[in-house]
């Protein structure tokens, strides 16, 4: 007898050897198309935002030597008070300071085109009329105005940071910091303060987030009530008076906003926007008049107008389009005013010219990473030699940051080579012709100091001169061409090769799934012979294709990935709909035949008992049952849609969740309670389905209860402490306590559940092994779905506690639809075939996201959730609770995924030994599916992202979307890791107690 | 079936609101007219042929020519008003993007496609019904 059991153990073992092969094979396929992927969405990211070397520190005395490669030996002086380094820059500078005051007038959103006209001709009549004061100084001469260029992303922070360090940064530098905004480069406004200027700040409180500390006194403005056009202005206005009377100040700078409020709400042609100009106008009319009559030799002021960006015929910004980065910077003082002039001439720079400019006119070194040429009319008060200074000064930054670049500029016959620039090869490589360049550069001014110096045949060294200008700005506008390309262009051969590689990742993910559903079939035609599922396509499965396709086919238009949340919500309630459709049509089908196949089935029940087990209900319930859950799902995803009309665009439609805010607080915080208490009882409620007092179980239920009343007590304090700041101690300890206690309790059931259910309650019959099947399977399910529940209602109280308060009631109906759908699919085990159950899952996952409020611009994520419970600042920390904020509905779905396998695999399993097999079943669609869908997304959204890298909205649409597909990659990543991880630990437990158990079994017997 | 139809349309994120009620009203009861009236003038009252055309997919199968006469114009103006929808949530700013135009547009279009499909089913099922004959 023990021969012939040995002989079928040792058959079954090749079996499973053969399986776990497989699962094997297809785990290490998975892992390394993971890993192709991962390699690919970096080099993509490396290549697609560049990240390019700056040089560190603020530039000092040593800005003022010819730059020389090599390690710099002086270092760091000593720090010299404010006064003795103002004028030791100035005599290093051998160039006098123009100018002692500085007014900066920033007009957000004001194109150039509004003053200065285009393409030669005066700008619009309206316009001129509009504003006459600046009319009038520009045609005067007194003024002279620039077509600044501003690089995308045309949005304020980005472009003042450039404004005042010259340099142009990439745009992760622009996304990732959303929580130190203080600017930490070189820049104009830290050498005027460290020189002993006093600041003056009035307008956008962008400027005092980007500098804390800098300001002597300050009035910051929100830019966040976009339809206020009238009460920014003036609150930047009020205070002209007296800081314009007052001596106290040496930098003024003005931030209006007003302007580009107006073009938000209308446009270029709004009319708003004459009688904004004639404000702005008459602001600039105060300001000049106000500098102009102390104008005397220790206060000679400087007045610059400038515009951050452009604006579109409709209003917006941040593309790259001409209209956007045409911005407007304007010179008033006494160093541009001349005989003769032509104000609308098209003259060109760039916005970052505006920092090696200002920083030479006052005297102090130009910021380290500046790309930034000087604007040579600026200088038109100095004499030659002095201008030519100016432009060694700019030359020698920029070859520094050239060699921090690229080594090659190092060498010493780039800077001193005395050989041919007469002759006019054509040099072969950009670095190459910069060199020439600079050299020839170099050389005509020291040919034009000597001639200066020998004789003053005029000339002659007038030649010299213009040749030496020439050459240097020759040289400086190459330059700074090839440092801004390096900053925006992108290796299209790295981001092809990073794409193939995610595609190949992609298709080797389709691969694997489709050898999983050509490798089990036999099994499950054996075992599901009931199943009505043919090898026809069915309208659910074919709608899910058409579904993703149209989805990846959206993801090329800008509007609709602005809209996302209408996309998944349509495709998913379409996706219900049918299910609806064809539950009813089962149904209908069934009342049909009903009276034939009763008799059948009801023998067929009665044989197979885990099957009538699971079902508990009779078949006319069942039905209700089913259209009731399929009902409510279809019913909370129009509330959910309801609760947040978001978007990008429409951002101003009416919504719950505005109601509710505008609403009273306290009926927040009682939905919120509500919804506390609501999963509570759901989680006590399938607890209760296990029908096991286990002490674990108790213990559990208590421990949630615990969490469930932490989470209503830090409700009811952040309640209450709304008035004083947010970060108090006693929520962050209740917060803290609520961690401690959930991570605990979810790691022990992690840990235990597998332990806990019995293996063989009630085994009469222990050698044969088909007698003990449904009892180990109700073992593995039954820890498998204790364990999913228990996370799923973990994280609802985790989302209930980090969310917003006007999300608790989307958090509870995401979980009702999550649990609504598990059970319907439990019960309609035939309709549907699983991996359309798994993408259905995945499906309520995203639509649920878009619920949440989120939007796929930035701006939407909640920072301040972020910092719950942390009770000193942390990036790493709050990065985490920022991504489990936002990503809280797709990884809640992915925990959900756990429940739903343990529901679905009770009868599935009817060779209990095969754990491997049973865990390859088990896990591996629910891991692939979701990783298959996300590739799938990725991989043609890196695409699109390719394809419209010159497109208008790159900066502003694509790549924040961007960003979030990132981190919906890292999310599927976290939460297949969490189901795999889950399934393999109970499989691996339960077999191990299973083998244990056998063998006493046998050694009974045998005994 | 207008009932049926708006609650559809509602679930799939139509606008709910005293002001939208009344083009929500019109919509269903053109889309009833396209898919429920003419199936409910054949088949009345009789429960055994509505139960065969919900519970099965009838290309193919179906030997009646009234069945494709009603079932493809009325499919072609669920998917037609399916499709019409998604221009919606541009942002265009045209005035037929709004609520129910452009949805009501899609049906028409798609129920005289599914005319013209269900005219060509008809010659198709014809000609093989007279191949049979011979």
């Amino acid at each position: 007898r023990r021969k012939k059991k040995n002989r079928a153990a040792a058959a079954i073992a090749t079996a499973d050897r053969g399986r776990e092969a497989m699962g094997a094979a297809v785990a290490e396929w998975t892992v390394a198309a993971v890993l192709l992927q991962v390699a690919g969405l970096s080099l993509f990211l490396y290549g697609f935002f560049p990240v390019k070397p700056t040089l560190p520190g603020f530039s000092g005395a040593e800005s003022y030597r010819a730059p020389s490669c090599g390690p710099v030996g002086c270092g760091e002086g000593p720090a010299l008070p404010p006064d003795q380094l103002r004028s030791l820059y100035r005599e290093l500078s051998e160039v006098p300071h123009v100018y002692d005051r500085l007014v900066l007038m920033v007009i957000d959103g004001l194109p150039a085109e509004f003053v200065l006209g285009r393409g030669g001709k005066p700008p619009a009549r309206e316009m001129m009329e509009s504003m006459p004061y600046t009319q009038s100084l520009l045609a005067g001469c007194r003024a002279v105005g620039y077509h600044a260029k501003a690089a995308p992303p045309t949005v304020t922070m980005p472009r003042l940071k450039a404004m005042v360090s010259g340099a142009i940064g990439g745009f992760l530098d622009v996304a990732l910091n959303f929580n130190t905004q203080a600017f930490l480069d070189d820049n104009i406004l830290d050498q005027l303060h460290t020189i002993g200027y006093k600041l003056v700040m009035l307008g956008d409180e962008t400027w005092i987030k980007l500098f804390p500390t800098l300001f002597y006194r300050q009035d910051g403005v929100s830019s966040f009530y976009v339809k206020d056009t009238v009460e920014v202005d003036f609150n930047v206005s009020r205070h002209l008076e007296s800081e314009l009377a007052a001596k106290d100040w040496d930098a003024l700078i003005l931030h209006y906003l007003g302007l580009d409020h107006v073009g938000h709400i209308g446009g270029r042609q709004s009319n708003l926007m004459t009688p904004k100009l004639k404000e702005m106008d008459d602001v600039i009319r105060r300001i000049h008049a106000a500098v102009t009559s102390i104008q005397d030799n220790s206060h000679r002021t400087l007045l610059v107008v400038v515009s951050d960006h452009g604006m579109t015929e409709v209003g917006n910004h941040g593309g790259s389009s001409y209209e956007e980065t045409d911005s407007l910077a304007l010179f008033i003082g006494h160093s541009v005013e001349s005989s003769h002039c032509s104000p609308y001439d098209q003259k060109e720079a760039l916005q970052v010219d505006l920092a090696p400019t200002l920083a030479l006119l006052f005297g102090i070194p130009i910021p380290k990473n500046n790309i930034g040429v000087l604007l040579p009319e600026l200088f038109n008060s100095l004499a030659d030699d002095q201008k030519l200074r100016t432009l060694e000064l700019n030359s020698w930054q920029i070859l520094r940051l050239l060699q921090k670049q690229r080594p090659a500029f190092c060498s010493e016959d780039c800077v001193d080579s005395k050989d041919d620039f007469g002759a006019d090869m054509l040099p072969e490589s950009t670095e190459k012709k910069l060199c020439r360049l600079l050299s020839k550069a170099f050389a005509s001014h020291r040919s034009s100091l000597l001639h200066r110096d020998s004789n003053f045949r005029s000339v002659e060294a007038a030649g010299l001169f213009g040749a030496a200008v020439d050459s240097y700005s020759g040289f400086l506008r190459h330059a700074s061409e090839w440092l801004s390309h390096r900053a925006t262009d992108k290796p299209l051969y790295l981001l092809a090769s990073a794409i193939s590689l995610m595609i190949i990742s992609c298709f080797s993910l389709a691969g694997i799934i489709s050898c999983i559903f050509k490798g089990p079939p036999q099994i499950k035609v054996e075992h599901h012979s009931e199943l009505d599922l043919d090898k026809n396509w069915h309208l659910d499965e074919v709608f899910i294709l058409m579904g993703i396709f149209l989805y990846v086919a959206s993801l090329g238009s800008s509007s609709f990935v602005e809209e996302e949340q209408y996309i998944w919500h349509f495709l998913t309630s379409t996706l219900y709909l049918i299910f609806l459709i064809k539950t009813v049509q089962s149904i209908l089908k069934e009342s049909n035949s009903t009276l034939v196949h009763r008799s059948e089935t009801k023998t067929f029940h009665k044989n197979n008992s885990s099957y009538l087990a699971s079902y508990k209900l009779i078949p006319g319930q069942q039905d209700g049952c089913k259209l009731y859950t399929v009902l409510i799902v279809l019913v909370a995803g129009r509330i959910l849609r309801a609760w947040y009309q978001g978007g990008i665009n429409w951002v101003h439609f009416p919504d719950i969740s505005k109601i509710l805010n505008q609403s009273d607080s306290s009926i927040v915080k009682s939905l919120q309670t509500i919804s506390v208490l609501a999963v509570v009882v759901l989680y006590s409620v399938s607890l209760m389905l296990l029908r096991t007092r286990r002490i674990l179980i108790i213990g559990l239920w208590l421990s949630h209860l615990s969490c469930g009343l932490l989470v209503m007590l830090h409700i009811w304090k952040s309640q209450v402490d709304t008035s004083v700041p947010i970060n108090n101690h006693s929520t962050t300890s209740i917060a803290q306590i609520f961690y401690v206690i959930a991570s605990i309790s979810v790691t022990c059931t992690f840990l235990l559940s597998p332990w806990i259910f019995p293996t063989h309650s009630k085994e009469a019959e222990p050698t044969s092994s088909s007698g003990s099947n449904p009892e180990k399977a109700h073992g593995l399910n039954h820890s498998v779905f204790l364990t999913g529940v228990t996370y799923t209602m973990f994280w609802c109280l985790l989302q209930l506690l980090l969310q917003q308060p006007i999300n608790a009631v989307p958090v509870l109906l995401i979980l009702l639809q999550i649990i609504s759908s598990v059970i319907y699919f439990s019960l309609e085990k035939s309709l549907h075939r699983q991996w359309v159950q798994v993408v259905a899952m995945q499906f309520l996952g995203m639509t649920g996201h878009f619920g949440l409020g989120n939007t796929n611009s930035l701006a939407s994520i909640d920072v301040a959730g972020a910092f719950i419970g942390i009770s000193s600042y942390s990036t790493v920390l709050s990065g985490v609770l920022m991504f489990i904020i936002t990503y809280g509905s797709p990884l809640l779905l992915y925990l959900g995924m756990v429940v739903h396998m343990s529901v679905k695999d009770s009868n599935d399993i009817s060779t209990p030994q095969q754990w491997s097999s049973v865990l390859s079943r088990m896990i591996a669609l629910p891991c692939l599916l979701p990783l298959l869908v996300n590739s799938i997304a990725l991989t043609s959204y890196t695409i699109v992202l390719l394809l419209m890298r010159n497109h208008l909205f790159v900066w502003s649409v694509f790549s924040p979307k961007y960003l979030y597909v990132c981190a919906a990659t890292v999310c599927t990543y976290a939460g297949v890791l969490v189901i795999a991880m889950t399934g393999a630990y109970t499989c691996a437990v339960l077999s191990f107690r299973t083998r244990n158990y056998r063998d006493k079994s046998v050694d009974q017997i045998d005994g | 079936g207008a009932f049926l139809n708006a609650f559809g349309a509602i679930v799939l994120g139509a606008p709910v609101g005293i002001k939208y009620w009344i083009a929500t009203t019109y919509w269903s009861c053109l889309m009833s007219l396209f898919t429920f009236v003419p199936a409910a003038c054949v088949f009345g009252a009789s429960k055994v042929d509505w139960q065969n055309v919900l519970s099965h997919s009838i290309y193919g199968t179906s030997s009646n020519v009234a069945d494709y006469m009603i079932s493809a114009p009325s499919h072609g103006a669920v998917i037609g008003a399916w499709l019409g929808a998604w221009p919606m949530p541009l942002d265009w700013e045209r005035p037929w993007q709004e609520w129910p135009i452009c949805v009501t547009y899609g049906a028409i279009a798609g129920h005289v496609i599914g005319m013209l499909v269900s005219l060509i089913l008809i010659v198709a099922h014809k000609r093989r019904v007279r191949v049979k004959a011979d």
